[in-house]
C-alpha cells in the first residue's frame, strides 16, 4: 500500500523535507529511474549488493559490471514502466537528497499492506485540532482515496503536508460537496486560479484557457466523481449516504464544525483540502 | 425505429454532456440534452428519444424523480442511470423504478457502447 504512496512516506518519515517538496514533486513526473533503482525497489538486490552499489561512484555502471542481475532480470526491468516511487527515488538520488541504502529501507518498509501514510499524514494534522481526534482515521481514509483520486483523475503525485494549511484566500476558488444519511461529511478543495485551470485540464482533458463553465464543471465533477466513490464505499459497509450538487464559490474561506484545512502538494502545485462534519458556509 | 437512436442525455455538466454527446454520436446515435430532471421530462414529452441516459445528482428536479415521471408517462421506454451515486441502495431503488442499467461514474467509452447496445435490443423488443 506504502509504495503507492511512496512520497507520503518519505515526507512523514524526513527523507523528503517540506521545504523540497516544491521542486521535487515537478522533477518526478518527469524522471527516468535507472535500473540500479528499479532493482532495488523490486527486492531484487542483497543487502551487501546494495552496499557495493552505494560505495561506488556510478551504481547504475556497478550493477552491470558486477553481473548483480540475469539478463532476463535486467531484460524485464528496461522493459519496466515505472511507478512514481521509482521515479521520486530517483529523484532523491539526483538531488542528493537521499542514498540509495536509505530508499531501499523505506521501500521495504513502506510496501506492506497496512502502511497508510496519507491516514498517517492527517492523523497528524488532526492531532493538532482541539476535540478532532475521532474524525482522524475516516478523514485519513477519505484522504487516502483523494490522493488515489489524483494519481488516477489528474496524472499526477500528490503529498498532503503534516502543518496546517494557511489558505491564501484571495483570487482563490473553492468547489464543496456534502455528503448526508448516516454518516455527513463535507469536502471542499481551495485553489488559486491557475491550480484551478490546471486540475480542470487535467481531469477534463481538454484545452481550457480560461475559468469558464467548463473549466468550474470539470472540478465539479472531479469533486462528484471522488465523493461518489466514497459512498459507495460507505455502502459496502451498510453505510448509507447521499450526495448534494457540488458548489462553487470565489474568494471565501469555508466555515463548519469538524473543519480540518490540509495542504496537498501535487506536481502543478498546491492546493488546500477542507474536510468538515455538515456543509460548508461560505 | 429509426436507423439512428435518438438519445436524450441529461446532466447538470455542460462539459459532461459534451464528452457524452461525442461518444454517442460516435456510436452513431442523435443526441439531444436536458440539464436538470424537469428539462429531462420535458424534452422526452417534446422529442420522443428511443431511451434516456440520466444522472441523479442535478438540481431543482433529480434523477429519480425524472425517472418516475418519465417512466409512469412512456413505461417501455429504456432509461440508463449514469451516476457518481451508485450505492447498493441507489442501484436498487432505480432498478425497482424501472431503469434498464446503472453506470457508476467515471464511465468508459465500452459502458456507454454497451449501454447503447441495450437501449437498441430493448427499442427492437418493444418493435418500436
Amino acid at each position: 500500500m506504502g509504495n503507492r504512496y511512496f512520497s507520503q512516506y518519505l515526507l512523514n518519515t524526513g527523507v523528503l523535507e517540506s521545504s523540497n517538496i516544491g521542486y521535487v514533486m515537478p522533477k518526478s513526473a518527469h524522471a527516468v529511474p535507472q535500473l540500479h533503482v528499479l532493482a532495488v525497489q523490486k527486492g531484487l538486490l542483497s543487502e551487501t549488493q546494495i552496499d557495493e552499489l552505494a560505495s561506488s561512484d556510478d551504481a547504475a555502471k556497478a550493477l552491470v559490471d558486477k553481473a548483480f542481475l540475469s539478463n532476463d532480470q535486467m531484460e524485464s526491468l528496461k522493459n519496466e514502466n515505472p511507478d512514481r516511487a521509482a521515479r521520486i527515488a530517483q529523484v532523491l538520488l539526483n538531488e542528493k537528497l537521499a542514498d540509495i541504502k536509505t530508499l531501499n529501507q523505506c521501500f521495504r518498509e513502506s510496501d506492506p499492506e497496512n502502511i497508510h501514510p496519507v491516514v498517517d499524514a492527517v492523523k497528524k494534522i488532526v492531532s493538532s485540532y482541539d476535540d478532532l481526534n475521532p474524525v482522524g482515521e475516516a478523514y485519513g481514509k477519505y484522504a487516502e482515496m483523494f490522493i488515489g483520486a489524483l494519481q488516477r483523475f489528474m496524472d499526477t503525485d500528490a503529498v498532503v503536508l503534516t502543518e496546517p494549511a494557511e489558505p491564501v484566500i484571495e483570487d482563490s476558488l473553492i468547489v464543496s460537496q456534502s455528503m448526508g444519511g448516516a454518516l455527513s461529511v463535507s469536502a471542499a478543495i481551495l485553489t488559486n486560479e491557475e491550480s484551478f485551470l490546471e486540475m480542470a485540464n487535467r481531469y477534463s482533458g481538454e484545452k481550457l484557457d480560461t475559468i469558464d463553465e467548463m473549466a468550474e464543471d470539470s472540478l465539479a465533477e472531479f469533486v462528484n466523481v471522488i465523493n461518489g466513490l466514497y459512498i459507495v464505499e460507505q455502502s459496502g459497509q451498510d453505510v448509507d449516504m447521499d450526495l448534494d450538487t457540488p458548489k462553487i464559490g470565489r474568494n471565501s474561506c469555508p466555515m463548519a464544525s469538524s473543519l480540518v484545512a490540509m495542504r496537498i502538494v501535487a506536481d502543478f502545485g498546491s492546493f488546500v483540502l477542507y474536510l468538515a462534519e455538515d456543509e460548508f458556509m461560505y | 425505429m429509426a436507423d439512428k437512436l435518438k438519445i436524450l442525455i441529461t446532466d447538470d455538466s455542460k462539459l459532461l454532456r459534451k464528452k457524452l454527446r461525442a461518444e454517442l454520436e460516435q456510436l452513431g446515435c442523435e443526441v439531444i440534452e436536458a440539464e436538470n430532471g424537469k428539462e429531462a421530462i420535458m424534452k422526452d414529452l417534446q422529442e420522443q428519444p428511443d431511451g434516456v441516459i440520466l444522472d441523479i445528482v442535478m438540481p431543482e428536479v433529480g434523477g429519480i424523480e425524472a425517472l418516475q415521471v418519465i417512466k409512469e408517462v412512456n413505461p417501455d421506454i429504456p432509461i440508463i442511470m449514469l451516476s457518481s451515486a451508485g450505492t447498493s441502495q441507489k442501484l436498487k431503488e432505480t432498478l425497482e423504478l424501472g431503469a434498464l442499467d446503472f453506470i457508476q461514474k467515471p464511465y468508459t467509452s465500452d459502458q456507454i457502447r454497451q449501454a447503447v447496445e441495450r437501449i437498441r435490443r430493448k427499442v427492437e423488443e418493444n418493435g418500436k
